[in-house]
């Protein structure tokens, strides 16, 4: 899958990424993952079911999404040329969200 | 000129150089130990390695070197002393107590500080690991987490904050400031929330999501709740990082 490549690039260039994964919010599937530590695959599935949930599914009007938490933000971007899918970023809780969003938007036009 | 132009000059200059990392912050003294606290509450806040500069309205400095919410290095202070440029060691008392002495020097008499954020040139040594700023709160007599502080005091902390930056806001319960159209949105949007989520509470004791509606949207939605108190706003995207920095600092400050 192309978009990984993109997505571990992204991930090694920001040292407070954890986790990447791309998901398909209709199925709450993970269909790619890269993660400096290995998490276990439950983690990646309930990540997906709450990407889901934040950004309204596969048919949800919300584009894009920061959840911040005590210890670390989840960034969602839905994909543009296939709506029902999307990248969602775990990362330190300090992180500049927007710059890592623009990130996101990059590696997937260039996946397009 | 107000610390808030002169920090609005010093980011636009490093912008201009290339530094797009940069964040900066000024805090003002609201009495003893505000801005200690302060400065405090944002080493902790800080995980990713970044070099603080610390600017004071009468004109004294410090910069440091801060990750996983722990002072790593000071790489200047006023009045220099044996700990600058050198690693500093957790759970070390009489350090502790050396760099009370020097942080109440730097921010004595204060009226406001400035805080500047940029990631370190060189890489941060992982194992690094200098006095936290909880170690430091608590040797210095300093509560970092304060219980005097009700939600709906911590919700209007956090609208004070970014006063300025949002083109609406709407409290639950309260009024709306802003954009007549964007308060329109906001409230639209509330009440199709409220019909999504029913009776479900949110557990937790805070909470923090912004959403972009729409691919081409200028403009993104934040819901910002703590406790019982709860607040929406409209915001400019290109202001994103700014405002969910203005929240922890709400919600820890």
């Amino acid at each position: 899958m192309a978009i990984l490549k993109n997505l571990e690039a992204l991930r090694l260039g920001h040292p407070g990424i954890e986790a990447i994964a791309y998901v398909d919010l209709g199925s709450e599937t993970v269909l790619g993952k890269t993660s400096a530590i290995n998490e276990p695959q439950e983690e990646f599935d309930a990540l997906s079911a709450t990407a889901s949930e934040i950004i309204g599914g596969a048919t949800g009007e919300a584009d894009e999404a920061v959840r911040l938490q005590a210890t670390k933000s989840l960034i969602i971007r839905r994909a543009p040329l296939a709506p029902s899918e999307a990248v969602c970023v775990v990362c330190a809780p300090d992180i500049d969200v927007l710059s890592v969003l623009n990130h996101v938007t990059v590696a997937l036009e260039a996946n397009a | 000129m107000t610390g808030r132009k002169t920090l609005e000059r010093r980011l636009e200059a490093l912008a201009s150089v290339g530094v797009s990392k940069a964040s900066g912050r000024t805090a003002r003294s609201l009495g003893p130990d505000t801005l200690l606290r302060r400065l405090l509450i944002e080493l902790d806040m800080t995980i990713m390695p970044r070099r603080f500069t610390v600017e004071t309205d009468l004109g004294r400095a410090a910069s440091l070197l801060v990750a996983n919410g722990r002072l790593i290095r000071i790489e200047n202070m006023v009045g220099g002393g044996d700990d600058v440029g050198v690693e500093l060691k957790p759970n070390d008392t009489d350090l502790n107590a050396r760099l009370e002495t020097q942080f109440r020097a730097l921010l004595e008499g204060a009226k406001e500080m400035t805080t500047l954020t940029v990631p370190p040139k060189d890489t941060v040594d992982s194992q690094a690991a200098g006095p936290s700023a909880h170690a430091l709160a608590q040797a210095w007599g300093i509560a970092l987490e304060r219980s005097d502080r009700t939600s709906a005091e911590i919700v209007d902390a956090f609208l004070d904050e970014v006063k300025g930056q949002v083109v609406a806001a709407l409290k639950v319960g309260g009024e709306g400031t802003g954009d007549s159209d964007k308060l329109e949105e906001l409230t639209a949007f509330v009440e199709a929330r409220s019909e999504l989520e029913g009776a479900e509470a949110d557990q937790t004791p805070w909470s923090f999501l912004s959403l972009r509606r729409a691919s081409t949207a200028s403009d993104i939605t934040v819901s910002a709740r703590h406790g019982d108190a709860t607040v929406y706003l409209s915001v400019p995207r290109e202001r994103l990082t700014k405002i969910a920095d203005a929240w922890r600092i709400a919600v820890l400050g």
